[in-house]
């Protein structure tokens, strides 16, 4: 048994949350460059509602990586959620609760469609959801005509994204929310667990009675139906259906839920790790754009983090193994 | 050509920790002749075939040496630099590429840029020559025999440019072989010999040693027990050898008398054809422990997969209490009550990367939550406490990671989470692999208790002791059917026997 010392200890070491000891030095860091304007709850609202929807992308992913398949198609779900909502409020006189539930019923089809390639056909998800990615933005661009759709979807529609409370957008609460809901789901029932069990071994899991084939399915259309919802949240943000936005997201995405996975769960992808993964990489984003860093700056930030937290657990992981082994050596020398 | 001594291991042991896996052993391998080793598992065969590679390192003490030079220092580059060859069970071929590049890609290119293939495919060529081999040497192997890749790994160790060849390793090179393909292994083997090199050869396969084999050593318990020339040898003899016994003598058997089993039967497989056996039938009732046993090859890998339709069938079912299992699927059987423990040997067996506790309830997590409702980890720590417990499972921590348990923990993990899912007929599939003699016991007493608390259990194993210890009955498997079934006093060299040469033959040389 261990005692509670040694689990704060186990807890509060690089290996397990290194991200935030990497998040809290770049608060410091910018803070003495601009002591005037970084450290500001100005600041820290704008890092939240600027990366609210990059948030939700990348739990959107969360649930596929844990069952150890890649959703390469949320990028292009966001771009044709954002489209079908805009072009839905523009074409019919359906009312924005309306038009936001057949928009994300027809991205989960979306998810059906990961599915049936990735579990029916056997394709590899790698490959498989970089398809169908591509036949979603080819049907982005057919509703579009490749313009940008207006309208109605700039009306009162947009206050799901804009509306304010103490400062904060609505979708830095959907991104909570759906940071509980998911954590719940993947950590505490049992679901969950067979979905960790799938993505760590497949072979091992389907033999202990976990359907994963199932599993997968669920896993691919929860991620398309919640990378639509942050298509249609960026509609509302924008106030329209742009064809352009959407695959931007997927490389912080991406960034995000694999520095989770690298941290506080020994491996396992989770939602608030993800989380707090995706307000490391707005903070440092928005830091440099206060010093006054160029524009391409943001994206050198996003590589050079992912590169320093995985490399800083894994070297935590290979100390922390010769020293097990050290241990065990001396243990088992005959007395 | 039998002549000098190519090889001589004198006086070898090895220890880990305090385990001494071999014991002074001493052979000598004359070049020109194929030298058979043989053993049970874990008798030490594995160990001085690492030593040999300089994989391992011998205790101080004894010596290898290499045409009267001791091999020294033991590493994997010195055995090479000593012309000591070595052929895997597993070949190391790449299955997508044809024996020319195959050859190539273990004997570099004769050119730095563009590859030369005329000059690579004469290398190829002449070394499938020294073997007198003739085969379409630009097919993929994977469209060739099986016998040819075979063929390809050996003609690639014995290349010379990197030294004189005097010693190749052949690891149980024929266990992937179809029946009729030995033969043809044996000439390639009986070329390499011709032409001066020294073969060592280990098998479980008793009727090939006395086929190709000059001279037989055995090892058990990391001793050897005897170098016998092949003329000299008979089968009980090299069967008590490897068994360590007489022959008529048994292993008491932990299980139940017969009469406390049920009559009616748990478990009903009718004609299951599945991966690499076909039409495989047989009853068994609650609280009575099978075996299937069988070489590797035999069909036997595929069983226990196949009883919970992990492996695909295409004909036959399997029903538990009356009631058939359909469609066939691993979830559907653990739903009826038919759970599956592979060894962690394999794959598929618990996953690295969870908790002891988490492997321990995953396929019984239903148990743990309401619908909707969270997992109780109370619950599931003081079930998981409790086999700790009782399987004596180090150490006792039910959150380590599963993963960075020894193998004999793993196993009893693995004996846990299937009887925590309250199984009606559990399928065991080589229980005891890697596991001590201490924690083997244990794994016995609990298979023999949970029978007699009425559970079914069939036993599939590549450990003959698995079998002789716990079952009431062994099926035995020989090219994927079954060919004897053995009730009350099991005994281990009948079944080596059987499982070797069929039920036919077994009669009349080992006697009862």
């Amino acid at each position: 048994m261990r005692t509670a010392k040694e689990r704060v200890g186990r807890f509060l070491s690089p290996t397990n949350i290194g991200v935030v000891y990497v998040w809290i030095a770049i608060v410091i860091l910018f803070s003495l460059l601009e002591p005037s304007s970084f450290p500001t709850s100005q600041t820290a609202k704008s890092i939240l509602n600027q990366y609210a929807i990059t948030g939700i992308a990348a739990l959107a992913l969360v649930v596929p990586l844990s069952t150890g398949v890649y959703d390469l198609s949320i990028g292009f779900v966001i771009g044709f959620g954002g489209v079908l909502v805009a072009y839905l409020l523009k074409e019919t006189s359906l009312s924005p609760v309306i038009c936001g539930l057949i928009t994300i019923v027809a991205c989960a089809g979306v998810g059906l469609l990961n599915s049936l390639v990735v579990v029916a056909l056997r394709v590899d998800s790698f490959i498989g959801t970089l398809g169908t990615g591509a036949i979603i933005a080819s049907l982005t661009a057919a509703i579009t005509h490749g313009q940008t759709i207006v309208g109605r979807v700039g009306g009162s529609y947009s206050d799901m994204a804009t509306t304010r409370v103490g400062g904060i957008q609505l979708p830095v609460f959907y991104m909570l929310a759906i940071m509980i809901v998911l954590g719940y789901w993947l950590e505490r029932t049992g679901r969950g667990r067979q979905i960790y069990a799938t993505g760590f071994d497949r072979e091992a899991a389907r033999l202990s009675g976990a359907p994963v084939d199932r599993l997968t399915v669920i896993a691919l259309v929860t991620s398309a139906a919640v990378a639509g919802f942050a298509g249609m949240v960026l509609a509302a943000q924008v106030s329209s259906g742009s064809p352009e936005a959407g695959p931007s997201y997927l490389i912080p995405a991406f960034s995000a839920a694999f520095l989770a996975s690298t941290q506080f769960r020994r491996g396992r992808f989770n939602t608030w790790g993800t989380v707090i993964g995706v307000l490391l990489l707005g903070t440092g984003n928005v830091g440099l754009l206060i010093v006054g860093g160029p524009t391409w700056t943001p994206q050198l930030f996003e590589g050079t983090v992912l590169i320093a937290a995985v490399a800083l657990s894994s070297a935590g992981r290979v100390a922390f193994l010769s020293r097990l082994r050290r241990r065990r050596a001396v243990a088992s020398e005959p007395a | 050509m039998v002549g000098s001594t190519a090889l001589a291991v004198r006086e070898v042991s090895k220890t880990f920790g305090s385990q001494r896996v071999l014991d002074q052993v001493t052979l000598e391998v004359a070049a020109g002749s194929v030298h058979a080793l043989l053993g049970e598992n874990g008798s030490g065969k594995s160990t001085l075939i690492k030593i040999l590679a300089g994989v391992y390192t011998a205790d101080p003490g004894g010596s290898v040496e290499v045409d009267a030079e001791p091999l020294e220092p033991s590493s994997p580059t010195a055995s090479h630099a000593a012309g000591l060859r070595f052929v895997h069970q597993h070949l190391a071929v790449i299955p997508q590429f044809n024996a020319v590049e195959n050859i190539a890609l273990e004997l570099g290119y004769t050119r730095p840029y563009r590859i030369d293939w005329k000059a690579q495919a004469k290398e190829a060529r002449e070394l499938l020559a020294r073997l007198n081999v003739e085969m379409d040497i630009w097919r993929p192997l994977a469209d060739c025999k099986a016998v040819e890749r075979s063929a390809v790994a050996i003609a690639r160790s014995i290349a010379t440019h990197r030294g004189r060849v005097g010693t190749v390793v052949l690891d149980e090179p024929t266990s992937s072989l179809p029946e009729p393909e030995v033969q043809q292994l044996f000439r390639v083997i009986r070329e390499l010999t011709a032409g001066g090199v020294a073969v060592i050869y280990v098998t479980h396969h008793l009727a090939e040693v006395f086929e190709i084999a000059d001279t037989v050593s055995v090892l058990r318990d990391g001793r050897l027990q005897g170098t016998i020339e092949r003329e000299k040898l008979t089968r009980p003899k090299l069967i008590e050898m490897i068994v360590g016994r007489a022959v008529a003598e048994t292993y008491e058997a932990q299980v139940a008398d017969e009469e406390s089993v049920a009559r009616e039967p748990v478990l009903e497989v009718r004609g299951l054809d599945a991966g690499r056996f076909e039409d495989l039938s047989f009853e068994l009732r609650a609280g009575e422990v099978l075996g299937i046993v069988g070489l590797s090859g035999s069909g036997r890998e595929d069983v226990s997969r196949a009883l919970v339709g992990g492996v695909p069938s295409s004909a036959g079912s399997v029903a538990v209490g009356g009631e058939t299992v359909n469609p066939l699927t691993p979830a559907r059987a653990l739903a009826k009550g038919i759970v599956l423990g592979v060894s962690n040997t394999q794959d598929g067996s618990a996953i690295k990367g969870f908790a002891v506790r988490e492997n321990v309830t995953l396929s019984s997590l239903r148990r743990y939550h309401a619908p909707f409702a969270p997992v109780s980890r109370g619950r599931e720590r003081g079930d998981t406490a409790r086999w700790i417990s009782s399987l004596d499972v180090r150490p006792v921590d039910g959150e380590r990671d599963y993963g960075l348990l020894s193998g004999g923990n793993q196993q009893k993990v693995i004996m846990a989470k299937s009887l925590n899912a309250d199984p009606a007929v559990l399928i065991l599939d080589d229980p005891t692999a890697g596991v001590d003699i201490g924690a083997r016991q244990v794994l016995y007493e609990l298979i023999g208790q949970e029978a007699k608390k009425g559970l079914g259990v069939v036993v599939v194993s590549n450990d003959l002791e698995d079998v002789i210890r716990t079952c009431h009955r062994v099926l035995v498997m020989r090219h994927g059917s079954v060919v004897a079934e053995l009730r009350g006093e099991l005994d281990e060299a009948r079944l080596l026997s059987i499982s070797a040469h069929g039920a036919a033959g077994e009669s009349a040389e080992v006697g009862g």
